[in-house]
């Protein structure tokens, strides 16, 4: 048994004999309650009773590990000291940055705008980091936090095709219903539970250093959904589902008549007058409760606008929000009603966009509730629910920064900022509650504001004024600026709560790049004859119309392409082996330094045969070619969505105008520490081995990063 | 103040004839529920819910605090420390609606402890009628008329010491009779309850102020001026058989109140 099972173990035990002791004295006391012959009772104050119980169950609590503390005390002395015997520090405090850049932070550094930075630089280390292949997000911190090649974690991108259907499937987590249900004439009642199987793979360096006994505490890393138990508390990040199951589905809620439209990343739904409120509905999940489980979930409400005061208030779930035009409500619980009494719970945030001519309000997509959480987002649950109670509600949702509603136009750039500032608040009141219970041991936040910012904002950089988007909003050209003095001012806040013993490491997994143009590797397989259509058949999304017959690779994703092989797609046609390994190889040569007429720039730098590029027992299930894009190109918006364009080469319009998505060797993460790092090649898999060598457990042999010379 | 005391016993009586086809526990139960609502109501209006919200969040968080964080000695000792200030802020915040409900509650408790808390006398059983006098010579000639259905089965007890008189009645037949107590040529009369069923049954009628009218109410009290401090009837304790246990009204009462307010406070909305 391990020692994390041990611990379960005896939490639970611990558990059971309090409630057990609560429960055994709770009723004596009812039966041996003397007859009273004053008045008490309701009259003195049934509130009373309710504060003395919690009152009660805490001296109860109290008094028990009191008595037991000295022998747990003795136990855990004996092995803290044996878990730090061999460690460098006692203390290690990890702030992921997703997507910080290296050379944005220099040059800022260099300009005195990030001062926390520049004394790491001076006193410690900056280096860049090298990323992954590819350099997206999921991928580089699935390497970061199992030390090892994406061909054993078995990340390659968000998304990974259904073998069988050509569709495109979550790939960190595959959620399914009830294995058994009870049918009841239109009712389908689970017995089971829903299976929920994380499909990344390989042991993240946490468990290790918690079978040896150092603390972890580990918030929104991606890539931790679902959660996996150790003896440790972990809060999942990026991947976790909203309440429909998607990856961030918002809703729109207007007046207008001309905008009725419902795609992957959004539900636009009218409002209906009826007196003075408008009616509308939060969409929901499916209502699994029911054989016809196509039924959705709703969340009914109205709002009554009051355009002299430039505000609404909305009724919903019995609670009234009022909300300020430009302005973003609280999180307001909702609760979907299935059948038989079930209810599922989450929360979103108001946005009254406007109230005049056009009542227009957006809703964020709905996040799984912290406190009700209808999937497990945290280890133990109860962490989800301690940091819910303890700092308010906050965002579940893995990509919780809206940036489809700015992308789409339904946000303008100052709401999406506001959204993003929003959540990073909530994101550092929980950092710093965990920084502080981890006196001793590993604590991890990763923040992704970063991220998105730069997303949305990059097209407004100085240097950067080549982006086909529009420059909207006020002062948004130095939006990136300050976002970077903020997470300085944030390692200066952070800093100040460390001792000088401790090591502080500050990471990205990798760093920005303008994207100005697409580049539709389905149309360029298209038209090299590699991808066929239906006759006469125009594409659509998720390669509707592509005929499998004639097809021989097709691009899923951000920057892979497939071969359609024979016995794992099911109308596969290539033949795996030798004509695998020569199609590969045609397809990496012919696309690599592939030059777009327009520019006359390398829009595909270099080109990736993953047979030789991973290592590890789920390389089979890699895109069969990895594309290293050239600066300034992506995989365009179509193309990841599978569809076929007549042009290879667009314009990106979008408000999305950084990205990362290309060669890895052109956007490296960064590497700050207060100790000095030695060494030249510094990649994210390294980290992993690295803390485990600091607290002196053996490294894996499995994990392919290298510990680095690290000392104070 | 007596005319309020009055409308109170009328509204209290006219609610226990409504309900008299309802067995004595599902007429506590109604009142249990009643309880519920009108304190669940109270709160809500009378208190600060989101601050009573927000510190029983922190009290839940500092729980699970130490579950989570056992290792770090700091950090638990610093949840209880913390768990222990905000039970006195969460007690503070319940202070209000609790001087609030103690008001009205008071009447209610009286008024219930005046039907459920004695049983009638068992007709064909003794009972003991209580005089206390004001002096030690005011028992001196005082006689107990009973009514027919009453009579007297020993004879009177002078306990001089105690400025006290008793007498041993046995009722020979179900009912509600006035007993009377003559003494100097005054009169003084205290209601006794033979019958079964739930009725107002109040063992004490004293010649207190305001307090003993809203303790004991349905009778009036003793005039002040008068010799007789006190007259008493030696009811039995009503009590509720669950299988063997005895136990009386104040137990289920309190525990279908919890029970009734932690069902009703989502729908009422209201935050304990």
């Amino acid at each position: 048994m391990t020692f994390a099972k041990k611990e379960e173990r005896r939490i639970w035990y611990g558990t059971r004999q309090i409630l057990r002791c609560t429960l055994v004295l709770l009723v004596m006391l009812l039966i041996l309650a003397p007859a009273a012959h004053a008045y008490v009772g309701p009259g003195a104050g049934f509130a009373v009773l309710t504060s003395f119980l919690t009152l009660f169950l805490a001296s109860v609590q109290a008094v028990f590990a009191f008595l037991t503390w000295p022998i747990r005390q003795c136990f855990r002395f004996l092995r803290r000291r044996r878990a730090y015997r061999k460690a460098k520090t006692k203390r290690i405090v990890i702030l992921g940055f997703d997507g910080m850049d290296p050379e944005l932070t220099e040059r800022f550094i260099k300009q005195g705008k990030l001062p926390n930075l520049a004394r790491l630089r001076e006193r410690g280390t900056f280096r860049p980091l090298a990323t992954t292949l590819p350099p997206i997000s999921p991928v580089a911190w699935s390497s970061f936090l199992t030390g090892v090649n994406p061909g054993k974690h078995n990340i390659y991108d968000f998304v990974t095709p259904n073998r069988r259907r050509y569709l495109p499937e979550l790939s960190s987590a595959r959620i399914r219903g009830s294995k058994r249900v009870l049918r009841i004439g239109r009712y389908a009642i689970p017995l089971t539970r829903p299976q929920i199987k994380p499909l990344r793979r390989s042991t993240p360096f946490w468990h290790y250093l918690a079978d040896a006994g150092v603390l972890c505490s580990i918030i929104r890393v991606p890539v931790t959904f679902p959660p996996e138990k150790f003896s440790g508390v972990l809060l999942s990040g990026m991947c976790v589902p909203d309440i429909q199951g998607t990856q961030g589905t918002f809703s729109f809620h207007t007046t207008r008549t001309s905008i009725r439209e419902s795609a992957s990343n959004r539900v636009v739904v009218p409002f209906k007058k009826h007196g003075a409120f408008f009616h509308s509905y939060i969409p929901g999940p499916p209502d699994t409760l029911r054989t016809d489980s196509t039924v959705e979930l709703h969340a009914p409400f109205r709002v009554k606008p009051a355009a002299s005061k430039r505000m609404a208030n909305i009724h919903i779930n019995g609670q009234r929000v009022a909300v300020s035009e430009g302005e973003y409500s609280e999180w307001v619980e909702l609760e979907f009603r299935a059948g038989v009494g079930a209810s599922i719970k989450g929360i979103c945030r108001f946005y009254l966009k406007s109230v005049q001519p056009e009542l227009e309000l957006y809703a964020t997509p709905v996040n799984i509730h912290p406190m009700h959480p209808a999937l497990p987002i945290s280890h133990p649950l109860t962490y989800s629910i301690y940091l819910a109670k303890l700092n308010g509600l906050y965002a579940t949702l893995g990509l919780a920064e809206d940036t489809w509603a700015l992308n789409d136009g339904f946000l303008g750039e100052d709401a999406f900022l506001e959204q993003c500032y929003l959540i990073h608040q909530e994101r550092e009141r929980m950092f710093f509650d965990a920084l502080d219970k981890t006196t001793q041991g590993v604590c991890v936040c990763v923040f992704d504001i970063t991220d998105r910012v730069q997303h949305m904002f990059w097209r407004h950089l100085a240097d950067d004024q080549t982006s086909a988007a529009p420059q909207t909003g006020n002062g948004a050209g130095s939006v990136v600026e300050d976002l970077y003095k903020k997470m300085d001012e944030l390692i200066g806040r952070t800093m100040e709560k460390m001792s000088s013993d401790s090591l502080l490491l500050i990471i990205s997994d990798h760093g920005f790049k303008a994207f100005e143009r697409g580049v539709n590797l389905n149309s360029w397989l298209h038209q090299q004859g590699y991808l066929a259509l239906r006759e006469g058949a125009a594409s659509g999304d998720w390669f509707q119309d592509v005929d499998w017959s004639r097809t021989r690779a097709y691009s899923l994703g951000l920057n892979g392409i497939y071969l359609n092989m024979k016995g794992r797609e099911s109308l596969g046609t290539v033949e795996p082996g030798a004509e695998a390994a020569r199609l590969r190889t045609e397809l990496c040569e012919k696309l690599r330094e592939l030059v777009d007429p327009a520019t006359s720039r390398v829009a595909i730098r270099r080109t990736f045969d993953a047979m030789k590029a991973y290592t590890g027992p789920y390389r089979e299930n890699a895109p069969d070619v990895i594309v290293g894009f050239g600066e300034g190109y992506r995989a365009s918006w179509d193309s990841a969505q599978g569809k076929v364009m007549p042009a290879v080469f667009e314009v990106n319009s979008k408000a999305w105008s950084g990205d990362h998505c290309i060669d890895p060797a052109l956007v490296p993460g960064v590497l700050f520490s207060n100790w000095k790092i030695t060494g030249d090649q510094h990649a994210i898999t390294d980290v992993a081995p690295t803390l485990l060598n600091v607290f002196g457990v053996k490294v894996p042999l499995h994990m392919d990063g290298k510990p680095w010379a690290i000392q104070p | 103040m007596t005319t309020l005391l009055s409308l109170i016993d009328k509204v209290f009586d006219f609610s226990f004839r409504l309900m008299r086809p309802l067995p004595t526990l599902a007429v506590l139960a109604v009142f249990s529920v009643f309880t519920a609502v009108i304190s669940l109501l109270v709160v809500r209006w009378t208190s600060d819910q989101k601050a009573i919200r927000r510190v029983k969040y922190q009290m839940g968080a500092h729980v699970l605090e130490v579950r989570l964080f056992p290792d770090q000695l700091r950090v638990v000792l610093r949840a209880y420390l913390t768990l222990f200030g905000n039970t006195l802020l969460y007690l503070r915040y319940a202070l209000v609606p609790l001087l609030v409900l103690s008001v009205p509650l008071l009447f209610l408790f009286a008024q219930l402890e005046a039907h459920f808390g004695r049983a009638p006398v068992e007709p064909g059983h003794d009972f003991l009628v209580r005089a206390t006098f004001q002096t030690v010579d005011s028992p001196a000639g005082a006689v107990l008329r009973l009514p027919p259905g009453l009579v007297q089965s020993a004879p009177p007890v002078h306990i001089p010491s105690e400025r006290e008189v008793d007498w041993r009645v046995k009722a020979e037949q179900p009912g509600t009779y006035n007993i009377h107590l003559v003494l100097q040529g005054s009169e003084f009369s205290k209601r006794v309850v033979a019958e079964s069923g739930l009725a107002r049954i109040v063992s004490d009628r004293d010649r207190g102020g305001l307090w003993q009218q809203i303790v004991n109410p349905g009778e009036p009290p003793l005039p002040r001026a008068g010799l007789v401090e006190q007259i008493e009837i030696q009811y039995p304790l009503r009590v509720f058989r669950f299988r063997t246990w005895k136990i009386e009204w104040l137990v289920p009462y309190l525990a279908l109140t919890l029970a009734a307010a932690l069902l009703l406070k989502g729908a009422l909305r209201t935050e304990l």
